[in-house]
């Protein structure tokens, strides 16, 4: 377990700089805008503690937000789907599949499984950001939550494919 | 106390959960305070190094846009210094009780609701906080919160940017506002509708403003729509200013205009 806290802990800084740096500077259109950092908080084991889970994702948030200039909007998002990453892998993965230390990848726990599990979570996280950006709810709104959940998702499994190539 | 301890130890999730989420709420909550921007006045020295060596990276990549722009602008001013009956028409020149610095723009984003952009010059360099930004094609924001080397501005594509804009032809005002989503257009609302507006209608900003010279061009009108409830005009404006490919921008100042606002900062503690 230990050795997933070192890990984590080391990838945090890359993806932040990775998602200000690049991500959020590539316009694809003004729908879009994907927040591939949700990535880290999908694959992280199960089993992790959850008081770690929890810190983990605040710490996460709370970085983008600082590179983002406005506090509070991507800490909240991504300590929600922390907090809700137990229910919905009840739901979405078999529970038999995993071991204890496993990283939840699309190679462990299969294309179907993963692919509704990550767009459960990208789906709240990125309703959750863009409706408290907003503070307000309409068509053109949920077509950005639409756009960027499904653009971030295409992403996270683009990065998958690259680890199941190894 | 048994029975409480308990209880913390059945729903320890739950209510570390609570806790950090209420904290992120609260900063949340906290975003206008003196106390945010202090903070985020802290965080931008840090932040904005890393993000002026990424810019650092772009600028080869954008060298050949630069150059163009400055040959246009190059281009106008000498046909202003040649022609100097037209020395009327520019914004440039004839506001001489402007000052220009220029700046380069290190960070910015177009696609949240609410926008800020990061400049390269700051307290050292006299920016102070109040201050508008223009480019030759139109009002780009103020200036928000001022560090030693950098600085923030609220964007136009902001929540709370609000611009005195006027009619080009007939010199009516109004309020520019951005309602979100798309960075090449903004809006006025509550437009009297006794006004004649029509499509292609130049805007520009208005005398009001004690940012803003008068007569920087804004956009064009592209769409009018009447409201039905109140019967008043939503127009919006296509910006002549492209935001996603903002480079170079000028920092304006006016001493002329601070002199305005404290009179008028006196009217309003008389009341």
């Amino acid at each position: 377990m230990n050795k997933h806290f070192i890990k984590y802990l080391g990838l945090l800084p890359f993806y932040v700089l990775l998602q200000v740096l690049v991500l959020n500077e590539v316009l694809f259109s003004a729908y879009i805008n994907p927040f591939l950092y949700v990535l880290l908080i999908i694959s992280l084991p199960l089993k992790t503690p959850k008081w770690f889970l929890l810190v983990y994702a605040f710490l996460l948030g709370f970085s983008i937000d600082i590179f983002s200039g406005s506090l509070g909007f991507h800490s909240t998002a991504t300590v929600l789907i922390a907090f809700l990453k137990p229910f919905i892998s009840k739901i979405t993965i078999p529970h038999n599949i995993l071991g204890d230390s496993d990283e939840i990848t699309l190679k462990k726990v299969g294309p179907k499984s993963f692919i509704t599990f990550s767009l459960f979570l990208i789906l709240i996280h990125n309703s959750c950001l863009f409706i408290i950006e907003h503070l307000s709810f309409n068509l053109a709104l949920s077509g950005k939550i639409l756009a960027s959940s499904v653009v971030t998702l295409i992403i996270v499994l683009i990065t998958q494919l690259f680890k199941q190539g190894k | 106390m048994y029975n409480l301890l308990r209880f913390i130890k059945i729903n320890q999730f739950l209510l570390l959960f609570i806790l950090i989420e209420g904290f992120s709420v609260f900063l949340l909550l906290q975003n206008n305070s003196y106390q945010a921007n202090r903070a985020i006045k802290f965080s931008t020295q840090y932040t904005s190094f890393i993000h002026s060596y990424t810019a650092s990276f772009s600028d080869y990549v954008s060298l050949k846009e630069t150059n163009d722009y400055l040959i246009e602008e190059n281009a106008k001013l000498l046909t202003l210094l040649k022609n100097e009956t037209s020395f009327v028409d520019s914004t440039l020149i004839r506001n001489k009780k402007y000052h220009y610095y220029p700046a380069k723009i290190i960070n910015n984003s177009v696609s949240k609701r609410n926008n800020f952009i990061t400049l390269n010059k700051g307290r050292k360099h006299g920016i102070k906080e109040g201050m508008g930004i223009i480019t030759k094609q139109g009002v780009i924001g103020v200036v928000h919160s001022v560090s030693a080397h950098y600085a923030i501005a609220i964007s136009l594509l902001h929540r709370k940017s609000a611009i005195g804009i006027q009619l080009k032809k007939n010199k009516q005002n109004g309020i520019l506002k951005w309602k979100g989503f798309d960075y090449k257009s903004a809006t006025i609302s509550d437009f009297p509708n006794h006004i004649p507006v029509i499509i292609g209608d130049t805007i520009t900003t208005n005398s009001h403003s004690v940012i803003f010279p008068e007569g920087v061009n804004i956009g064009i009108v592209e769409n009018i729509k009447k409201n039905k409830d109140d019967g008043f005009f939503n127009v919006s404006v296509s910006l002549f200013e492209d935001f996603n490919q903002l480079n170079y921008v000028y920092i304006i100042h006016s001493d002329e205009a601070a002199e305005q606002l404290n009179l008028e900062q006196e009217i309003k503690e008389d009341e």
